[in-house]
């Protein structure tokens, strides 16, 4: 059994070895006074539609083409390797005319949305199994709204246990807030202890104004409170985990078309 | 807390439709409130109108309520009893994510499409920068304007071009102005000249192209081939101008640019730095002695030495040698200048030489054939004729007539012809009738001679007279310079001072019927021209014609030579100020010109300098070393790229298309390519 590190160090290697074998190719063919950017422009653009094919695999799960793993170590190794290519093609960081300017523009900024996708599915998920419980995104509404539910019952009780309206008074003030729907999304997103502290400022200042029958159910309460930090924490990091698809392949299919036209005017021009 | 989390929560049973892969989600749960048990249909339509699809078991309907049957059941009709509004669904994040990517592949389409659009548009209209500019591109180019808001195609009628990777280099940048991108891209072999369609450049993108080179070579042109290594026709291989030199890499871009690396790909003997230079050889940097004699070691260690008047000698190389703006060679400041000051007695001497063009011959007609056939001209010889001094045929005279005097049959009558074309057609007869035999005849070579001195010639010839020259005053050796008759009636030239024009033209004209003939008759009339003695011969004392440079047929008699080989180029300008070569004495040997230029005393100039065989010249300067120069152009210091020496092409120059626009002659243009 191959494992995937194993794959990965072939797969580095396998691009190791091709950009030093596209670099000394491209160098011979401009000392011989041909023009390497051919060579390197049509490399690039092989690499650039087997890295955009990644989506369309994970689309076709249920055809057995290489383990999305495998895919995905390709995908970030000949990414990276591909802005070497690019840099071989273009020779320059920025080029001069506005079109090739649009697609240099686009390639960097694919290539920024990539590394910080990648950057971001590395640590977010450690980062999610340390907040100890497991929470599908898709259900975290759901998830909510039981939550609350069971929050306004524990209100109720308190109200029914004491007769007293402190914490249904607080509820209406600042709980209700908390609970509606996930909060603290960019401390969440920081990794701050900021949800957690305003959670402890809130048993703290509330807890020497109730009850006994009171504080039976501002427990339950806080459980909860911490269980919703806790949905909110994964709401916020599943976001961003899914969120930088949404600038990387917009930019990926609008860099593909003007690298499709790119191909077009060179050929029609130049060759 | 008890019953949070729950370990089913995640459980399909729990919740049945909430996957990635959904294209939607429940509306109520976007807005953080209760979700439905069914959520949305593929469709997007909201499937949590009613908590449950009763179902129908025998005759009774069942409630089916995720979670648990509820308390009141379903109604009568089978429908659920706990209804709610129909939420509007939202897209999933899938769905959404592939939508804004949609989006933005037809945005980039459309922007794509639009400036094709544009382009095309223009393109059609004929307006593009050219309306912009509203001048054509010669006009453009030859009051040096540039097409405002045009940046070689980057920009069509003022809206930024998609087509265009780039500006243009400053000196393109005018190309542009009526045809665009055509100027130079022709777009397809199949699509040549025609406006391109937006389809056209899809399906041009797949046919042959033609050669991008075509538009290059319609503005430069050169000593060969445009597309051989070097344009040298005797070498392999096949280069496109684009392998150098890149367009559209902004105004200030430099396109000559050539590593040394690259030169040494091709050639054998492979170097990167002066160091390692293969030997400079030789005769290094004189292959030939040029087109005028002047032997640097005798005049420096002899003449100069020796000179009775100080003030003739000149002080430095520079008081010869013009410096400003010198590049390859250091031309002469001139003869006056520069030689005059002894040698203008040399032309004096010289011009004692005088050049026969026409005499009267002395024909022995004996037989009344010869004698009928001389009389049928017109001419009307007596006992003896009159006009004739010495009654001998010139060499010209020989040559014209085809025939030798001896001849007398077929002299007769060409000569016969001749006067008669003196007398009616004058000059212009006569350079007829020597272009009849070699193209080499020109206007020039007549230069100054008056059609009534010849027509008062040929007519006292024709009626056997003695010629009476105008009477004047002049002395004789005044009245007797440039074209003249003498008191015998024989029509001659004399040089009246250096660079005389007539000479220059004969001596042109007998070079010409040397080597375009092997007619004896004009090899006798090219000797004569050539003499020393009875020719223009003195001239050749200090002219080498062979060695002359010829620009637009005409040969140089200035100092230039033949060309440098290996497309050598230098800036003398540059190095003559870094030497000292204004201050440093003529006889200095570690500075000023002798930094490089050392004279060989033991050198044989005198006797090789008009060879012209390869190998066979001396020149009486030693050759130039790798390590002179390396002294200097090292990778320490300054550089040595092989393009700060070589030139790539082979004779440079613009075509006369745009020679026209830029107003100049095929020099200046020269000229200009090179400073660029």
């Amino acid at each position: 059994m191959i494992t995937l590190q194993t794959k990965t160090t072939v797969i580095s290697i396998l691009a190791i070895a091709g950009l030093v074998a596209l670099y000394w190719v491209a160098r011979q063919q401009s000392l011989q006074l041909h023009d390497p950017t051919i060579l390197s422009g049509y490399v690039a653009l092989t690499v650039m539609i087997l890295l955009a094919l990644f989506n369309t695999r994970k689309k076709l799960s249920m055809i057995p083409i290489i383990s999305a793993r495998v895919w995905l170590v390709f995908h970030v190794v000949f990414g990276l390797a591909l802005m070497v290519v690019f840099g071989l093609h273009t020779g320059s960081l920025w080029p001069t005319g506005l079109y090739e300017q649009i697609l240099a523009g686009l390639f960097y900024l694919v290539c920024l949305t990539g590394i910080a996708g990648y950057l971001l599915s590395r640590s977010i998920p450690s980062r999610l199994r340390h907040l100890g419980n497991e929470i599908i995104f898709e259900r975290i509404p759901a998830e909510l709204y039981e939550v609350r539910e069971a929050a306004k019952g524990h209100i109720t009780a308190a109200l029914e246990a004491s007769g007293n309206e402190t914490l249904a008074r607080e509820y209406e003030e600042s709980l209700a807030w908390f609970f509606a729907r996930p909060r603290f999304f960019l401390s969440h997103v920081s990794g701050t202890e900021r949800p957690s502290a305003w959670i402890k400022n809130k048993d703290t200042s509330l807890r020497p104004f109730l009850s006994d029958a009171e504080q039976q159910e501002f427990d339950s309460l806080l459980s909860l409170m911490n269980y919703k930090n806790e949905i909110d924490a994964h709401y916020a990091n599943q976001r961003l985990l899914k969120g930088w698809l949404f600038l990387h392949l917009p930019l990926t299919l609008a860099l593909l078309v003007f690298v499709a036209w790119h191909v077009l005017l060179v050929h029609l021009y130049v060759l | 807390m008890s019953e949070y989390p729950r370990n089913d929560r995640f459980t399909h049973k729990v919740s049945r439709y909430e996957r990635p892969t959904n294209s939607y989600r429940c509306g109520r749960a976007g807005l953080w409130g209760k979700p439905c048990s069914q959520g949305p249909d593929a469709n997007g339509s909201c499937r949590g109108v009613a908590a449950c699809r009763p179902h129908k078991n025998g005759d009774r309907w069942e409630c089916r309520r995720l979670g648990g049957a509820c308390k009141e059941g379903p109604r009568p009709d089978g429908s659920c009893c706990n209804t709610q509004p129909p939420c509007a669904p939202l897209p999933s994040i899938r769905r959404l994510r592939g939508r804004i990517a949609a989006l933005a592949f037809v945005l980039s389409l459309s922007v794509l499409a639009i400036a094709a659009l544009v382009n095309h548009a223009e393109t059609d209209s004929g307006s593009g920068a050219a309306s912009v500019s509203g001048e054509q591109p010669v006009a453009a180019i030859s009051n040096g304007s540039i097409p405002v808001g045009d940046a070689g195609g980057s920009f069509l009628g003022g809206i930024p071009s998609l087509t265009s990777p780039g500006e243009l280099s400053d000196i393109h940048l005018a190309f542009t102005a009526e045809q665009g991108c055509n100027e130079c891209h022709v777009v397809s072999a199949d699509h040549s000249g025609e406006k391109p369609t937006l389809l056209g450049f899809s399906l041009a993108s797949l046919s042959p192209h033609a050669d991008l080179q075509e538009g290059c070579v319609r503005c430069h042109e050169f000593g060969g081939p445009a597309s051989s290594p070097h344009n040298q026709v005797d070498l392999d291989g096949e280069l496109q101008c684009q392998s150098c030199h890149t367009e559209h890499k902004g105004r200030f871009a430099e396109l000559t640019i050539i590593s040394s690396a690259q030169c040494a790909s091709c050639h054998e003997k492979k170097f990167t730095s002066f160091k390692d230079h293969v030997s400079y050889g030789e005769q290094f940097p004189h292959r030939s002695g040029g087109s005028i004699v002047f032997d640097h070691a005798k005049h420096v260690n002899f003449h100069f030495e020796k000179a009775k008047d100080p003030s003739l000698i000149p002080a430095t190389c520079t008081s010869c040698h013009v410096a400003e703006g010198a590049t390859n060679r250091l031309k002469i400041s001139g003869f006056e200048q520069s030689c005059s000051g002894c040698h203008q007695n040399n032309i004096v001497a010289a011009a004692k030489s005088q050049l026969d063009v026409l005499e009267l011959p002395k024909l022995k007609l004996k037989t009344e054939a010869d004698l009928s056939m001389f009389e049928q001209c017109g001419a009307v010889p007596g006992e003896k004729f009159k006009a004739a001094g010495k009654g001998r045929s010139t060499a010209f005279q020989d040559w014209l007539v085809d025939a030798n005097p001896k001849q007398v049959g077929n002299y007769a009558a060409g000569f016969c012809e001749l006067l008669q074309t003196l007398s009616t057609d004058n000059m212009d007869g006569l350079l007829a009738a020597m272009r009849k035999k070699s193209s080499a005849a020109e206007a020039d070579l007549f230069t100054g001679l008056s059609p009534t001195l010849l027509a008062t010639l040929s007519n006292t010839w024709i009626e056997n007279e003695r010629f009476r020259p105008i009477k004047n005053k002049l002395p004789k050796p005044v009245a007797e310079f440039g074209w003249f008759v003498d008191s015998k009636g024989g029509l001659k030239y004399r040089a009246t001072d250096h660079a005389d024009r007539v000479a220059m033209a004969w001596i042109k004209f007998a070079q010409q019927l040397r080597s375009d003939t092997g007619d004896a008759l004009a090899v006798r009339l090219a000797d004569q021209i050539l003499a020393e003695d009875g020719g223009l011969g003195a001239c050749l004392k200090c002219h080498i014609p062979e060695n002359q440079k010829v620009v637009d047929d005409e040969p140089q008699w200035g100092s230039a030579g033949l060309e440098a080989h290996h497309r050598f180029k230098f800036n003398h300008s540059a190095h003559l100020s870094f030497v000292g070569a204004g201050s440093a004495a003529l006889n200095a040997q570690d500075t000023g010109c002798a930094v490089c230029h050392q004279i060989n005393p033991e050198s044989n100039y005198a006797e090789t300098v008009r060879l012209t065989a390869p190998g066979e010249y001396t020149s009486n300067f030693n050759s130039i070393e790798n390590s002179t120069c390396a002294q200097c152009h090292n990778e320490n210091s300054i550089k040595d790229d092989c393009t700060l020496c070589h030139q790539y092409h082979e004779a440079p120059v613009f075509t006369q298309r745009l020679s026209a626009a830029l107003g100049g002659n095929n020099e200046t243009t020269q000229e200009t390519e090179e400073n660029q």
